[in-house]
């Protein structure tokens, strides 16, 4: 597919061997999603990992309502992603709920409105100092940012979930081993579960990246890739269905894709995954 | 397996998930949880409070935290407005179709790759783990090719038909019905039952629990599914819409009206809500009475559930749907997961396929992953 010429409609395609890869070498709107994405990776799984072990550790505590507080922090992460986009459009819109919020701290709201933002971020931090960026490096929109936002709100929940499992397998003998020796909490903490949750953190950890990687969903609905937030996959659907009708070049795109991702993920078994043995 | 499994659950419920803080972390854990548990239902409760309103009064800056006019207004709208029911039930069919050939097939393709023999097994399971490795989203084009050629663009049949069959489906039964001890098998054979009966009887019983995890993971794949159903079937006539395409299609319309999107975007939560509170029931019996001692032992060791999302979104979220919904299968996957993980899947079968999912099978143990990748 990714070697033809083909419109998606027609009968018609024609061999052009590896011209869509070197036109995409080319294509600087092909270098934003990449970049882009690469953002919103970067930016969504830490945070949502570190939040979830710090929300699964708190659930894991002998706490009236665990139940409760498990099935509440994942409902977000079963509703339909449109449901959820559709919510969080209406939060943020101009003179929404959360520039409501915000101004009773005293913070201006963004402007434009938060999805309709394309400053970068590292741009508006640096503006104050009378500094000015390179197109390249003003960061992540604002846009982007509060659809990662969005992004992580939305799978706290599940990724609590396979903390708490984790965390519920580490034996307490070794705990009770640890506090005859006089271990303190913070040092059992540091010495014994994030290490003994390695292997679910890296999961978590993959997972997150190759989840992040094909965001499309919220991109579509809430800014169809406007102000700096065209994705990859943003960018494989609007070059193929999305108006685009070049089903070779997007084809290219998926192959360039996937071999991000396989890379990406085989990295990661590679530096993480081995240290334990 | 049933002696064994007991007594290791009660003792995970004595492990350090039920450790006593002090009094201080508890109640700083607890604040916590409360402040989190808001931040994750605030949008849930505005969308409602702001369906409940009228449009003026949604609009207003500062917001009213609360309806000062209580109408349904909206809601009478959105039946009025889109064929909301038509999408439900477009929904609800593709949903019902999926849920059930997926079941099926999974569960005899399960059975067959676990406990048949026949040529080229082996390779055949490998190339079923294989698809798993490529994430599902990443590949509509060439899935629109496939549904293209088979003449189901522009018809409901396309958000099903596609998604019969998947990998993790078949992959999450075959490590179930390894688990299943052969004397079972045996003593149904000794007594003169056939194969397919035997399937039915036995073996299906048994794998229940196992099924509603499937289930679960193609119902809500199914359910929550836009990208498939913008590109196969958006471009044709809005009666053969699914939900989450409708939604979409009615917010264009009605983008300043929120208090009508609103109301839309609560009406299509409501089904799934509902069916998620529900089989955390069924799986709270499914695990105490049914197969107490195979669940709890050898189910799905949370291997195999967590290979599954290496891939696409979908699988994502439902992977961990059957461990959320309640306490029992929680720890059920991690007890199981000591004694089950590494002896259970077979070791060419680790070996063969790509270190992704070595490490996704990586135990908390962290041995898994070890022996797994020197063999």
């Amino acid at each position: 597919m990714s070697l033809y010429n083909w419109d998606l409609l027609s009968q018609e395609r024609t061999f052009r061997g590896l011209q869509n890869y070197r036109l995409l070498i080319d294509d600087s709107d092909f270098w934003l999603a990449l970049r882009n994405t690469v953002y919103y990776s970067v930016g969504v799984v830490p945070t949502q990992t570190i939040l979830a072990l710090l929300v699964a550790l708190a659930a894991n505590q002998r706490i009236r309502g665990r139940t409760f507080f498990r099935s509440a922090y994942y409902f977000p992460s079963i509703s339909s992603s449109i449901v959820v986009a559709l919510l969080f459009m209406w939060i943020l819109q101009g003179g929404g709920l959360a520039d409501w919020l915000l101004s009773l701290t005293g913070v201006t709201p963004p402007r434009p409105a938060w999805l309709s933002n394309p400053n970068g971020i590292l741009e508006l931090l640096v503006q104050p100092l009378g500094w000015s960026l390179p197109e390249w490096a003003i960061g992540p929109s604002i846009a982007l940012l509060s659809v990662m936002m969005l992004n992580i709100w939305s799978t706290i929940g599940s990724m609590m979930i396979i903390f708490l499992a984790g965390l519920q397998d580490i034996p307490r003998d070794v705990y009770e081993a640890a506090s005859v020796d006089g271990a303190n909490s913070r040092q059992a903490f540091w010495s014994i579960t994030l290490p003994l949750l390695r292997p679910v953190t890296l999961f978590v950890v993959i997972v997150g990246v190759i989840g992040t990687f094909q965001v499309f969903d919220q991109i579509w609905m809430m800014t169809k890739g406007t102000a700096g937030t065209t994705t990859m996959v943003y960018k494989i659907y609007s070059e193929s269905f999305g108006g685009g009708f070049r089903a070779g070049s997007a084809a290219a795109m998926t192959a360039v894709l996937f071999a991000i991702i396989f890379v990406v993920t085989m990295l990661q078994l590679r530096f993480f995954g081995r240290r334990e043995a | 397996m049933a002696t064994v499994a007991v007594p290791r659950r009660q003792a995970v419920a004595h492990t350090q998930g039920e450790e006593e803080g002090p009094q201080i972390a508890r109640l700083v854990a607890y604040i916590a949880l409360v402040l989190v548990a808001i931040i994750m239902f605030v949008p849930f409760l505005w969308s409602i409070t702001t369906s409940l309103k009228t449009n003026p009064e949604a609009a207003q800056f500062p917001p009213t935290l609360l309806p000062r006019v209580l109408t349904i207004d909206a809601y009478q709208r959105v039946l009025t407005g889109a064929p909301f029911f038509r999408w439900f039930a477009n929904s609800a069919l593709v949903a019902g179709l999926v849920v059930l050939f997926r079941g099926l097939f999974c569960t005899m393709a399960g059975y067959a790759f676990a406990r048949m023999k026949f040529p080229g097994r082996d390779a055949l399971f490998m190339l079923v783990l294989a698809t798993m490795m490529v994430p599902a989203t990443v590949l509509f084009v060439p899935r629109y090719i496939v549904v293209l050629n088979l003449g189901l663009v522009n018809s409901l049949n396309a958000m099903w038909v596609p998604f019969m069959v998947d990998a993790f489906g078949v992959f999450l039964m075959r490590q179930f019905f390894q688990s299943i001890p052969y004397e079972l098998e045996e003593a149904a054979r000794i007594d003169g039952a056939s194969r397919i009966r035997m399937f039915w009887q036995v073996i299906v019983p048994l794998a229940l629990p196992a099924v509603a995890t499937l289930c679960i993971v193609a119902f809500q794949g199914s359910w929550n599914n836009f990208l498939d159903a913008l590109i196969f079937i958006s471009g044709s006539n809005r009666d053969i819409f699914t939900l989450p395409l409708g939604l979409a299609q009615f917010q264009n319309f009605y983008y300043t009206d929120w208090p009508v999107v609103m109301a839309m975007a609560v009406l299509t939560t409501i089904p799934i809500a509902v069916v998620y509170l529900f089989f955390q029931r069924y799986w709270v019996e499914g695990v105490t009475h049914r197969g107490q001692g195979l669940t709890t032992s050898r189910f799905s060791s949370p291997t195999s559930v967590r290979t599954c999302d290496s891939s696409s979104a979908e699988c994502f979220t439902a992977m961990s749907a059957p461990a959320s919904s309640t306490r029992a299968p929680a720890r059920s996957w991690s007890t199981s997961w000591s004694s089950s993980a590494p002896g259970n899947c077979s070791t060419r079968m680790w070996s063969c396929c790509n270190s992704r999912t070595l490490a996704l099978s990586s135990s908390p143990r962290g041995t898994t992953t070890r022996k797994t990748r020197r063999s």
